[in-house]
């Protein structure tokens, strides 16, 4: 009795810990087996170890959410801008700010139709003439803040000489041929109505309108044999079928707005030649590539080709349904395209003047690798040249087939076309025969031709210019072209 | 290879891993083939002329230490000394001085109106500075020096190789002392944890300062000195300033990378810099910058001239032939010279006025207070930037043309960016107060403990955290790197 009471008392001075203690032993059970014992160990262990994972992923997230903070905070890692197109073969992304330090500087804004300028109102407002300005990337002038560029300093120009109401607009993009510049034209520029197109013809054109050699690749263009342009979008439409376009567009999101990932994408540029990170890539890049194809294979297919389907319709619907010159479209896959060009049968109002004017059909042989080894091929300096010569005679046919075509869809939409030629290294000399040609076409076509090139002094390979970075005009560069464009457009 | 290539980034992890795997008495053999292999990685031809030599100065350091008559002793060493001094003028200075004489001539022609001297047709030679000769063959000057003065000679060829070849400090110093080095060598080598990790932070900091910092700042400089005459007098000031911060960053980047290297191997190579721009004389800036260059100068050139012993005067001659000399090794041109002699004619200023103040108990005192010292850390560092002026230019009349926009109060006629702009468009606007910020925080990590108690379970991080952290800081150094990449300065000496 007295001992139950004793057990009692002694029981009630225990503290509430005391207690759960003694009932946590009293639960525990006394025996263990190893079995039991091993089962408790593993989960604690692979709870132990799942909480460390789920550490260590948001340590990562944290540490990796810092460095894009820190490269938002240095506008690095903003130069991701051109994403595929299946009309242009690439374009720049739309809405998209980009900060450019390579050569020069700049911070950019691109507008709603991916352009490096402000919005412009469509309809055209009442009593607005505008300019519209094509060409690659000297016309994007990336290398100096947009107020900079000629295009917008021609614009201050004219606003200071009292004519406030011209707009120039600025349609330059990058690696862009007059073939490109003409597509972009129908499916983007006409809509703003500009009654100027000012073309700038660069060194390159020439080849682009007819190379491919892009990544991804861009539309080419041939003459047939009774004078009509001929436009390919075969490497476009094939790349757009590839694992590459699945990449950019599942990664869409991410291209945007992860400036690591850009960062990671110019390292892999920048890094390419480097023997290092060749034998890297080999070892450790092709079993990634290998899980990457898997994966993006893995993608529903009909899900993707309604993407596909969608941005093909979504860049058709604009295109306007303009009169036509006798252009198609050679693409399986791109009734974009077709209607955008408005083939010649379908109803475009073939005008006179195109077949007419139309040259003489000359078959565009690929041009022979200038760097050839040209005594081993047997080939003489002279035969070598003349081949040049015939290649370079093909390509200009294709381009003045191009602007021939541009001139009437500019006039057909009210519009007049300029063509400006942009300076080059003084041993161009191709480049210099070509400007000869394209002066006479203008002058055949009536077409203004504003020669800048003898506003500049000559430019020598490898030396240093006044007005040049090392590839595109740097202030004083933009400055002399606008005021040469100022001086001698007759608008 | 460059310190901040990819393959400098893939050779060392493989060398540091090989080593450490590798039994006890292969692994000097490991580190000296490592290094052969680095240095030849640019032109094989000159892994030749390094091992020439390293065998040279290893055969008379024996000579010299095996002969007892005192005159052949003088001679052996005065061989050694001209084998090592003759392969560096011939590589650094021929040109220099063929250059010298013909403009030499060319002057005194056009002066006394004489026909052309022969010596003005003379045309540079085709030569190729080997890289770090200037730096190796101080070291091995150093070696036989005290070799001749008693030292005993090293008796392995291998760890002699090593000596003379060891790749993180090959290029560009720090200048190693044969016996601090070889003590490293003969101990048993441990792997040493806390070490380890030391040098691949110390290998992250100087990836940061000179590809973040050096680098960004590399370009605007470039800006400024290629045209000077259009600089206004803020952009003048800001462009020496931004140069000042360019040498640092790159020199101490490229230290940092190199001890930080020897460190993950398990060795250590002495200090370069010790916060240089805050020193309060010239002075002390020699004490701060580029310390193994000036204890060698001041143990291998200034002691031997005599050094402070034979009065003010001499003293004052002393201390400004060694740094004229210093200038000199820096580059084969005469506005390094002029540098030298401005950092000389300083220094010798500064010891005068040094022992004035000691004399003098009232200047004492007034050079104790708050006020002076803030003044002489301003004075200095504009001084040490008045220096750089000349170090930076190409050639004199550069020089004097910035000189002309820093004292002449102009605006900037630049049709491009000033430099204000330029400086604002890099990212380092970004990188430069955060290493500010990271610096301060790591040399007040006590102070930080005390107040934020927590901070001090940073310590406790466990590994992977850390290398997550690594590589999250490689990625940033990646991205704030500009798109070109320039080369260490101190690679040209």
């Amino acid at each position: 009795m007295n001992n139950e009471k004793t057990g009692t008392l002694q029981e009630s001075n225990l503290t509430v810990e005391d207690r759960a203690n003694s009932k946590r032993t009293q639960e525990k059970p006394a025996v263990v087996s190893s079995r039991e014992w091993k089962q408790v160990n593993w989960f604690h262990r692979l709870s132990k170890m799942l909480l460390s994972l789920i550490a260590y992923a948001v340590f990562i997230l944290c540490a990796f959410a810092l460095v894009e903070f820190i490269f938002a905070l240095a506008h690095v890692g903003e130069d991701t801008v051109v994403q595929p197109d299946p009309l242009l073969g690439y374009a720049n992304l739309k809405n998209q700010s980009a900060t450019i330090r390579q050569e020069g500087y700049s911070r950019s804004h691109f507008n709603s139709i991916g352009f490096r300028d402000r919005e412009y109102a469509i309809p055209k407002p009442e009593g607005i003439k505008r300019i519209a300005v094509l060409g690659d990337s000297m016309a994007m002038a990336f290398e100096v803040p947009l107020e900079r560029t000629f295009s917008k300093l021609l614009e201050q120009k004219l606003h200071q000489d009292g004519r406030k109401n011209i707009e120039v607009m600025n349609y330059g993009m990058t690696g862009y041929g007059t073939g490109q510049e003409y597509l972009l034209y129908l499916d983007r520029v006409a809509q703003f109505k500009p009654d100027y197109v000012l073309i700038t013809y660069h060194l390159g054109d020439l080849d682009d309108n007819v190379a491919g050699g892009t990544n991804p690749p861009r539309p080419t263009f041939s003459v047939a044999p009774d004078g009509s342009l001929k436009t390919n979008f075969q490497d476009v439409d094939s790349w757009f079928a590839k694992d590459d376009a699945r990449f950019y567009k599942s990664f869409e999101w991410l291209r945007r707005n992860s400036r690591i990932l850009a960062i990671l994408n110019k390292a892999n540029l920048n890094l390419g030649s480097d023997s290092a990170y060749k034998l890297l890539s080999k070892v450790l890049g092709k079993p990634v590539e290998l899980a990457w194809s898997r994966i993006l294979s893995a993608l529903p297919a009909a899900e993707w080709r309604r993407c596909l389907d969608e941005l093909h319709s979504s860049e058709a619907g604009k295109m306007p349904a303009l009169p036509g010159s006798n252009h198609t479209a050679v693409s399986p896959n791109q009734q974009g395209a077709s209607a955008l060009l408005a083939v010649s049968s379908g109803g475009g109002a073939k005008t006179a003047e195109a077949p007419a004017a139309a040259p003489v059909p000359v078959p565009v042989p690929a041009a022979p690798p200038v760097s050839a080894p040209q005594v081993d091929n047997g080939q003489s300096d002279v035969n070598l040249l003349r081949g040049y010569l015939l290649a370079n005679t093909g390509r200009l046919a294709v381009t003045k087939a191009i602007l021939r075509d541009l001139n009437l869809r500019v006039q057909a939409n009210g519009g007049k076309l300029i063509i400006t030629s942009l300076p080059a290294f003084s041993n161009s000399v191709f480049y210099y025969r070509e400007l000869d040609e394209l002066r006479q076409f203008c002058t055949e076509k009536d077409i203004q031709f504003i020669d800048a090139t003898k506003a500049f002094p000559p430019r020598e390979p490898m030396a240093q210019c006044d007005f040049f970075y090392d590839l595109h005009f740097n202030f004083a560069g933009h400055k002399r072209m606008a005021d040469v464009l100022y001086s001698q457009l007759k608008l | 290879m460059l310190f901040n290539s990819l393959t400098y980034l893939l050779f060392l992890p493989l060398v540091t891993l090989i080593y450490w795997l590798a039994p006890q008495r292969v692994r000097h053999l490991i580190l000296l083939a490592a290094s052969y292999i680095f240095y030849m990685s640019w032109m094989k031809i000159y892994g030749l002329l390094l091992f020439g030599l390293t065998a040279a100065n290893f055969l008379i350091a024996i000579l010299l230490y095996k002969t007892e008559r005192p005159d052949l002793r003088r001679l052996v060493f005065i061989a050694g000394l001209a084998v090592n001094l003759g392969c560096l003028a011939l590589f650094k200075y021929t040109n220099f001085l063929i250059e010298s004489a013909r403009t030499c001539c060319d002057y005194v022609s056009a002066t006394l109106h004489l026909a052309s001297l022969p010596v003005g047709a003379l045309t540079e030679l085709p030569i190729i500075l080997p890289l770090g000769i200037s730096f190796f063959v101080f070291e091995f000057i150093h070696y036989l020096v005290d070799i001749f003065k008693g030292a005993k000679p090293v008796r392995s060829p291998v760890r002699f190789g090593l000596f003379a070849a060891f790749f993180p400090s090959q290029i560009a110093g720090p200048i190693k002392r044969f016996q601090d080095f070889e003590e490293q060598l003969l101990e048993k080598a441990k792997f040493d944890k806390s070490l380890f990790k030391s040098g691949v932070y110390l290998i992250a900091q100087g990836l940061f300062k000179k590809v973040a910092l050096g680098d960004n700042l590399a370009p605007i400089v470039q800006e400024g000195f290629a045209h000077p005459e259009l600089m206004g007098t803020f952009d003048a000031w800001l462009c020496v300033f931004a140069f000042a911060l360019q040498i640092y960053y790159d020199f101490s980047g490229y230290t940092d990378i190199g001890r930080g290297s020897a460190m993950v191997l398990g060795f250590r190579l002495p200090e370069n810099f010790n916060m240089p721009y805050l020193a309060t004389s010239l002075r002390d800036f020699w004490h701060r910058w580029h310390i193994s260059l000036s204890t060698w100068l001041r143990d291998y050139l200034y002691i031997p001239m005599g050094g402070s012993r034979k009065g003010k005067s001499s003293s004052a001659i002393n201390l400004l032939i060694t740094m004229l000399l210093g200038g000199l090794w820096h580059g084969a041109s005469w506005h390094f010279v002029v540098w030298g002699g401005f950092h000389g004619l300083g220094l010798a200023i500064n010891r005068i006025f040094d022992e004035a103040i000691a004399r003098n108990e009232s200047l004492k005192r007034m050079t104790n207070t708050f006020a002076w010292n803030s003044f002489a850390h301003v004075f200095t560092f504009i001084t040490v930037c008045m220096g750089w002026v000349v170090f930076r230019a190409n050639n004199m009349t550069e020089a004097m043309s910035v000189y002309q926009g820093l004292f002449t109060l102009r605006p900037s006629t630049t049709p491009e960016s000033t430099i204000a702009e330029l400086i604002l468009q890099s990212s380092l606007t970004v990188a430069l107060p955060l290493y500010a910020i990271s610096y301060l925080a790591v040399h007040q990590y006590p102070n930080l403990c005390r107040l934020i108690p927590v901070f001090s379970r940073l310590r406790a991080i466990p590994i992977p955290a850390q290398a997550i952290g690594l590589a999250a800081f490689g990625l940033m150094v990646l991205g704030l790197a500009p798109q070109k990449s320039i080369p260490f300065i101190y690679f040209q000496f």
